[in-house]
């Protein structure tokens, strides 16, 4: 065993709960990352795994970003409780709220093998490795006249698009 | 989707985040 495997950094310390269904199958066990950019909004919350008797935390990397720069943060959820309060080096999920990251950063970096792609977009785009989940959350915010500041609230949205496309906050 | 939607209204009392995540919900593609 590793130290990434104790501290949780490798994804692989207990795979048959960090890919099962939750006992109502909406809020899976799992580890997340969310590429954003600054002033995207990319808090997800967790309220809806501890409703699920889950147990969840949220670790957004916050240093000088600036409105637009990249950005990115994590979320382990589990069965038991989570002493682990580290980046995540392989996610079962990448969520991707503003797809213009993708020219900036290697999104796919450490997805685990089998691991999804949620990808906020407003047509399918290929990644070259599946599946890749897209939805336009921009539009439908946009829709919902969910903005703030000019810019379109994304949380809210991407909370309906997680339980279909993987492990999820 | 229920404790998703519960969670949101618990939240963001605004009925729009719980109609976006529905919609989100259901235009995902594959």
């Amino acid at each position: 065993m590793t130290y990434d495997d104790i501290a949780g950094l490798s994804g692989t310390g207990s795979p048959e709960r960090s890919t099962g269904l939750g006992d109502t199958g909406c809020m899976r066990s799992g580890f997340t990352r969310v590429e954003a950019r600054g002033g995207d909004r990319c808090e997800v919350n967790r309220t809806g795994a501890f409703r699920d008797g889950k147990y969840a935390t949220a670790l957004p990397i916050l240093w000088a970003e600036r409105r637009g720069a990249p950005v990115v943060s994590f979320v382990r959820i589990d069965d038991r409780p989570i002493k682990v309060y580290s980046q995540i080096r392989a996610p079962d999920l990448v969520v991707v709220l503003d797809s213009s990251v993708m020219d900036v950063v290697d999104v796919l970096s450490g997805l685990k093998k089998g691991g999804s792609v949620l990808l906020n977009a407003s047509h399918p785009v290929q990644l070259g490795i599946s599946p890749v989940y897209t939805v336009d959350l921009t539009g439908i915010a946009l829709k919902e006249n969910l903005v703030v500041a000019g810019s379109p609230i994304l949380n809210t949205p991407v909370l309906g698009a997680l339980p279909e496309s993987g492990s999820s906050p | 989707m229920n404790s998703v939607k519960s969670a949101i209204r618990e939240m963001f009392p605004d009925e729009r985040n719980v109609l976006a995540a529905e919609a989100a919900f259901q235009e995902l593609i594959v």
